[in-house]
């Protein structure tokens, strides 16, 4: 029986993010008939903000309770610290997170994998997407939030690879009551031939951007791409609530009919009575790891099970995930999703999965010179 | 958490971006220098002003009393050795709690040795980087605790990777210290030792360039690793050596009939071109003599012209 780790985060933005998470894995371990092949020891690291904490707790799991794997929802700066331990008790650690962050060494441990949203990947698609059009200006409209994560600097770089020239920068207030879009419309009304907007935003904050941007873009015929976040379940916000409309690269689309994603809808659906989302489609991927690592064998041990996903796709509802072989990132196809006018969303049929887009993202490396960031965990504040 | 304070014992400005990490944070008990190193004497003295951190100065012979002193007076609880030049006895790296922990300045176990920035660079390795160790009674041979590669630029000189790996260095001393901080045991993996290699100092025969058995592509590389510490890879016409500080390939050559190593032109207008082995038109932009660094042009005044074959 394997022993494994479970290491949840804590959101206030999105208060299930940790039950989902965990919730996607123990419904996929039923369905798979796996939930009595592992003992699962879970521990809370809170934002992910306690560096120390997290290695404590992830001490205590490997030295003391011999687990042979740890799934750590955290970013992948918290990883580069842990991974030596895990390194030297060649024992697997998984970092789950959304991607909105890379790592800074781009080459990860022999025991570390990474299972990601592919944020920052996708956002870098949306710029690239987005300096391709014809009107190269660009408003760029951050959330003093998602700003602090480098899925921003991959939007902003690659729109501006592609010859996208930033025209104004905005980034919205920190307190929500001197929330406003004035400097925008000002900016607009001063230079009506400005038809471009990069947006970043996650939360609440979302969905008053996504109402408060649709009368400028009915106005000034913007075009408006956003991050995925943009793109997703909204709190608080009604899902046909009519607002801007947007497009952008997500990494699943629920409403794809591939065999394997309506699978987990209904699975889920039977299980929680609820609606799938990221953080449900990560632990449910979670499981798809953990059901390769059985049938691998256990006494292959850490760096065996790494080798061996480095050969064999998984098929994930969002498609199937290529483990990078440098990066260890597992890593899945790209939908071009949208939101109307009038509140519906969907995505392209057909998913981006371009290597060559991907094996740039995975050799990217942040330019020399000072960055900074948040501490927490992408979405958990 | 567990307390962290240091012992560091360097030799090189590489280290510094590493010892600022500690220094922030108040995890330096000392540092120690060798008496004879006045640039980092300099340097430190400047960077420890008015933080209280005493610099000690030593000589080889009387380093180990002078070391062992240290670490009866300060009672650090881990000791960092960051290009120091000579070699700590088993009682002493078993002083400190946490051990001594060495900075090696390349990649582990396939470059020990003494130069492992220079050996990387004529090797013709595609990366290079910075391995954390644990140190034992061998050379560069202890548990690896923290390794991370860099790619080697094309362009890359001795002093660009250098510095690349000064910071990178920085990178890695900031993870240590959280380690550090956290671990009940430090983590670590024995080294391969089947890929281990020790490389020594390079002679004077490998940092020369030979125009009769490197290509234009080599010689660029000799010469970028050469620069700016040895001044530039060595050649010379009529027993005269002079240091090749910069190249650059100004494409293929016509003159099919010349030996590798002649002076194709040494003038104002095209510069100093030499012919290699493979064919092509070598520029050497900047070289070094004793009496100063010139450009290739200049030698013309100097004396050298075309159709001299440089050896």
């Amino acid at each position: 029986m394997l022993t494994i780790g479970l290491l949840t985060p804590r959101s206030q933005l999105y208060p299930s993010l940790g039950t989902d998470w965990v919730g996607g894995l123990r419904s996929f371990l039923r369905q798979a008939g796996l939930q009595d092949s592992v003992k699962i020891l879970t521990e809370n690291i809170g934002f992910g903000t306690d560096e120390g904490m997290i290695y404590s707790l992830a001490e205590k799991l490997v030295l003391q309770e011999d687990a042979d794997i740890v799934f750590l929802y955290a970013e992948p700066r918290v990883a580069e610290i842990i991974s030596p331990l895990f390194t030297a008790s060649q024992k697997l650690l998984a970092v789950v997170h959304t991607g909105a962050n890379f790592p800074d060494n781009r080459e990860a441990a022999p025991t570390t994998l990474h299972l990601s949203l592919q944020f920052a990947y996708l956002c870098g698609l949306t710029g690239k997407l987005a300096g391709c059009q014809p009107e190269k200006e660009a408003i760029n409209l951050i959330s003093f939030y998602d700003g602090g994560y480098r899925q921003c600097f991959a939007m902003l770089h690659h729109h501006q690879q592609e010859g996208g020239v930033p025209a104004f920068n905005y980034v919205t207030p920190l307190q929500q009551s001197d929330f406003s879009l004035d400097p925008v419309a000002g900016f607009l009304a001063a230079h009506p031939s400005t038809k471009t907007l990069l947006c970043m935003a996650s939360g609440a904050e979302a969905g008053t951007l996504l109402t408060q941007l649709a009368p400028l873009q009915q106005q000034y015929g913007l075009r408006i791409w956003g991050n995925p976040m943009m793109l997703a379940e909204i709190p608080g916000r009604k899902e046909d609530e009519p607002g801007a409309e947007l497009s952008g690269f997500i990494p699943w689309y629920p409403g794809s009919d591939n065999p394997g994603n309506q699978f987990f809808l209904q699975t889920l659906s039977a299980d929680k009575g609820k609606r799938p989302n990221y953080f449900s489609l990560l632990g449910w991927e979670c499981g798809l790891l953990l059901e390769r690592i059985i049938q691998t064998g256990q006494d292959k041990a850490a760096t065996g099970w790494v080798e061996d996903l480095v050969q064999t796709p998984l098929n994930s509802p969002r498609g199937y995930l290529q483990t990078d072989p440098v990066t260890h990132e597992l890593h899945g196809p790209a939908w071009l999703g949208w939101r109307r006018m009038d509140g519906t969303t969907g995505a392209d049929s057909v998913p981006t999965d371009d290597a060559a887009d991907w094996a740039s993202y995975a050799q990217f490396r942040m330019p020399a010179g000072e960055s900074t960031s948040w501490r927490n965990t992408y979405l958990c504040i | 958490m567990h307390e962290v304070k240091a012992l560091i014992c360097c030799n090189n400005p590489i280290s510094i971006p590493g010892i600022r990490e500690f220094l922030f944070y108040g995890k330096v008990a000392a540092i120690v220098i060798t008496r004879r190193n006045k640039e980092m004497r300099h340097i430190l003295e400047h960077l420890l002003e008015g933080t209280g951190v005493p610099l000690i100065q030593v000589q080889k012979k009387n380093f180990v009393p002078a070391l062992r002193d240290a670490l009866d007076m300060y009672q650090p609880t881990v000791g960092l050795l960051k290009t120091f030049p000579f070699i700590l006895p088993p009682e002493l790296l078993a002083m400190p709690p946490r051990g001594f922990i060495n900075f090696h300045y390349g990649l582990l176990p396939e470059c020990r040795g003494p130069q492992p920035v220079l050996r990387h660079l004529l090797n013709n390795d595609t990366h290079a980087g910075v391995t954390v160790h644990k140190m034992d009674a061998g050379i560069d041979t202890g548990d690896i605790i923290l390794r991370e590669r860099v790619p080697i630029a094309d362009d890359d000189t001795y002093g660009s990777l250098q510095t690349k790996l000064a910071f990178l260095g920085g990178k890695l001393a900031a993870e240590l210290l959280r380690i550090l901080s956290y671990a009940t045991v430090l983590p670590s993996v024995p080294q391969d030792e089947s890929r281990a290699r020790y490389l020594e100092m390079p002679t004077a025969d490998e940092l020369t360039i030979r125009w009769d058995r490197m290509t234009a592509a080599e010689i660029r590389r000799l010469v970028n690793a050469c620069n700016p510490w040895n001044k530039g890879a060595g050649t010379s016409l009529d027993n005269w050596v002079v240091g090749v500080t910069e190249v650059k390939d100004m494409g293929e050559s016509l003159n099919d009939d010349q030996a590798p190593g002649t002076i194709l032109a040494c003038n104002e207008a095209e510069g100093l071109l030499v012919k290699t082995l493979d064919q092509r038109r070598l520029k050497l932009t900047i070289l070094y003599t004793n009496e100063g660094f010139f450009s290739g042009e200049r030698m013309a005044a100097l004396g050298w012209k075309a159709g001299q074959r440089l050896v």
